[in-house]
């Protein structure tokens, strides 16, 4: 899965002020780690729907249309990936703020 | 009660019910008739007993007047007997010692007693029979005429047991028998056999060595055989009618709860689809805001994205009046009544339709009248989707320039006939001009999805959802929908919605919010949620304090005695509402206004009807949504 949602995550940051962008990267980045490390321990399976449930919240926050994708989700290694593919991009983006 | 309907076992214990009616009552018409009877029995022995005092008494007295006369003569005979017998049919008459005929109480008799015929037994006791008559022979003390017959006529005897109605009565003695004409009518149903009675009395006199059979039969008549077969239909009829209706109405009330059940479904997977297609419309109304945004764009290409963004609304409008409209129809819909800020409200409206540029050549014109309040409680969501779909159809299908949308608040009695009460509604009146509406376009108001192929518009893409759905649910909500449309100079459409505000706040008008005083407790576990829900709140001027934690939350609770809370519903230890229920016990600031953010609608939350000081707000936190509820205090 390689969804570019550059464009999306530098609109959300722009709508506010220089002073807030950068906290709120920071808090972005830090709950992608969490949800990335979450996903990555084994035997973490009875998570999964919690998991799931806090991406979701993110992804409407930054305005990306990925309920459906997320809902369709089976395992953690899937959300995994896309949790490393949103990290990855909000990663590249960090010397724009 | 949970089972499982069964027509064999409910055919079962309706036959079970009938036939022990049935039988209840052939059991009670049994036991009468056997009473009947017994109540005849009784009668006739009153009777029998009767007539032998009277032959005792008769006797006696004869016997005592020949006792009493050293020698009775013919006319001392005649008019004693006659007086004694008075009307009665009953003959007297005295025998000689040669069984010749002596005194008779009556001449004219005499003929008669040629037939008679006498015995005397060995012990000497006198023994006559003569036809037609019923004789009881004793012997007088008068040497010329020792023996003595009192005879009563059998008819008169029959005439008696006459009296006896539906009665066989047979009267059997060594001198003759007889039997009434009841006798000959008995009827020999199966019917009548169940009801017959038979009992045999066997009265002696002995003191005159008379004996006697009386056998009294009881029978139905007919008319009685009658009415008992037509009550037993009618039972059977009444009990089988009963259980029809009550089959129909178990049935209804099966299919009722069947229909209610699937009602409940269609719009379960009506909301579903619904909540699936909003993301993707979402997501192109962002896209298409994004590309607006953009410094490079022509204003060729803004005139393509504004018509991108009307059509994606339009999309939106359609997927909210498909949702409804299965929830009216499923009599789902109710009112989540919270308060707004009204003219903040009514410029999201303005603002809503200023962002998708109106189409070319169309003007909408606002006008909110003085005497609106500044805060209302209503359905700020249903009034929203109300609004805007009228105000989209006159924007569409209008041919006139200019849309105006009047809004003010009114008070007046419900809509619903028997309501009496008086109630605030805002009232909204959206006016078009142009050619008007037609009589088919009007149907749509109570009959969806029909369509007027004479309608200029007919190529504009429709479903006809819209103005029913509205029309519904105003009328469910206990609003109104009234149309007006004059061909040639446009339509009116009046919309009540009902809503409730404090009346002396009428002429309170807004004033430019400062919210820098007012103190904002923000809960989210999540941090970047905490952190865009705080950014958005801190551009609005608002003071925040954050908590990633409920045991933070309080403490903070505490110490910054927040005006407001905003709690996300899902956290690690305990959900928003336990949470808020704690901060209320240790409730520092009477006039604290709760907020649940919830990735789920209000109705999906359990036991959110319970909460109503609470507001939900569904999840991506909207600033607009927030700040129309906040204002019951502000």
């Amino acid at each position: 899965m390689n969804i570019d949602i550059s464009d999306s995550l530098r609109h959300f940051f722009w709508g506010y002020s220089e002073a807030r962008r950068l906290p709120l990267y920071r808090a972005l980045v830090e709950e992608l780690v969490n949800i990335h490390q979450q996903t990555a321990l084994v035997g973490n399976d009875d998570k999964l729907n919690a998991l799931k449930h806090q991406l979701k919240g993110i992804c409407r926050y930054l305005s990306l249309a990925l309920d459906e994708q997320i809902n369709m989700m089976a395992t953690l290694g899937q959300l995994h990936c896309l949790a490393d593919n949103i990290h990855g991009q909000v990663a590249a983006i960090e010397d724009e703020l | 009660m949970n089972y499982k309907f069964n027509i064999h076992i409910y055919i079962c214990v309706c036959v079970l019910f009938t036939t022990v009616l049935v039988t209840s009552f052939v059991s009670y018409s049994l036991d009468e008739s056997k009473n009947n009877h017994d109540k005849k029995v009784a009668t006739l022995m009153a009777f029998s007993q009767e007539k032998h005092l009277q032959h005792k008494l008769i006797i006696n007295a004869i016997k005592s007047f020949f006792k009493s006369s050293v020698r009775v003569k013919k006319n001392e005979f005649s008019i004693f007997t006659r007086e004694l017998l008075g009307t009665r049919e009953a003959l007297i008459f005295t025998l000689t010692p040669e069984m010749t005929l002596g005194y008779i109480s009556d001449e004219k008799f005499v003929p008669e007693l040629e037939q008679l015929k006498t015995t005397l037994d060995e012990h000497g006791k006198l023994r006559g029979k003569l036809d037609n008559y019923e004789l009881i022979g004793v012997n007088i003390n008068d040497p010329h005429m020792p023996y003595l017959f009192y005879a009563t006529p059998i008819k008169r005897l029959l005439f008696n047991i006459n009296k006896l109605n539906d009665t066989c009565l047979q009267y059997s003695s060594s001198q003759g028998y007889v039997k009434s004409q009841s006798c000959m009518m008995q009827s020999t149903s199966m019917i009548s056999a169940l009801f017959s009675h038979n009992t045999k009395l066997k009265i002696s006199l002995p003191e005159y060595d008379f004996y006697y059979t009386l056998s009294i039969g009881s029978r139905a008549s007919s008319p009685m055989i009658i009415e008992f077969v037509c009550v037993i239909l009618s039972l059977i009829f009444i009990c089988s009618l009963i259980f029809v209706l009550l089959y129909f109405k178990l049935e209804n009330k099966r299919l009722f709860k069947r229909i209610t059940r699937e009602n409940k479904l269609n719009v379960a997977m009506v909301s579903s689809i619904n909540h699936e297609i909003r993301t993707p419309i979402n997501a192109l109304l962002g896209y298409s805001q994004m590309l607006r945004d953009m410094p490079q764009i022509s204003d060729e290409h803004s005139v393509l994205i504004d018509k991108m963004q009307w059509s994606a609304n339009l999309l939106y409008s359609v997927a909210e009046s498909t949702l409804n409209y299965s929830k009216s129809t499923a009599g789902a819909l109710v009112l989540n009544n919270a308060p707004i800020n009204t003219l903040q409200y009514i410029g999201n409206i303005q603002d809503y339709y200023n962002k998708l540029s109106i189409p070319v050549g169309k003007t909408l014109d606002f006008h909110v009248s003085d005497k609106l309040p500044a805060v209302i409680s209503v359905d700020s969501s249903k009034l929203f989707q109300v609004i805007t779909n009228m105000i989209n159809n006159a924007l569409k299908y209008s041919t006139g320039k200019a849309v105006r949308c009047h809004i003010d608040v009114c008070q007046r009695a419900g809509f619903n006939e028997e309501s009496i009460i008086r109630g605030h509604y805002v009232r909204i009146l959206i006016q078009d001009s142009g050619l008007g509406m037609s009589a088919l376009t009007k149907e749509l108001l109570i009959n969806p999805f029909s369509v007027d192929t004479e309608s200029k518009f007919k190529h504009v893409s429709s479903i006809g959802l819209g103005l029913y759905t509205c029309n519904q649910l105003l009328a469910q909500v206990g609003g109104k929908l009234r149309l007006h449309s004059v061909k040639n100079e446009g339509s009116k459409i009046m919309l009540h919605f009902p809503c409730q505000f404090d009346s002396s706040r009428l002429s309170l008008r807004l004033n430019p919010i400062d919210y820098r005083d007012v103190r904002i407790l923000i809960v989210d576990d999540n941090r970047f949620n905490l952190e865009v829900c705080n950014a958005m709140l801190a551009e609005k001027q608002f003071n925040t304090v954050c908590a990633n934690n409920s045991e933070v939350a309080l403490t903070q609770f505490v110490n910054a005695e927040p005006d407001v809370v905003i709690v996300d519903y899902q956290l690690d230890e305990m959900n928003g509402l336990e949470l808020i229920a704690k901060m209320k016990c240790i409730q520092a600031n009477a006039q604290t206004q709760y907020f649940i953010l919830s990735a789920n609608d209000k109705n999906e939350i359990v036991d959110s009807e319970c909460h109503s000081d609470i507001y939900f707000m569904q999840k991506p936190f909207n600033i607009a949504i927030f700040l129309s509820c906040l204002g019951r205090d502000n």
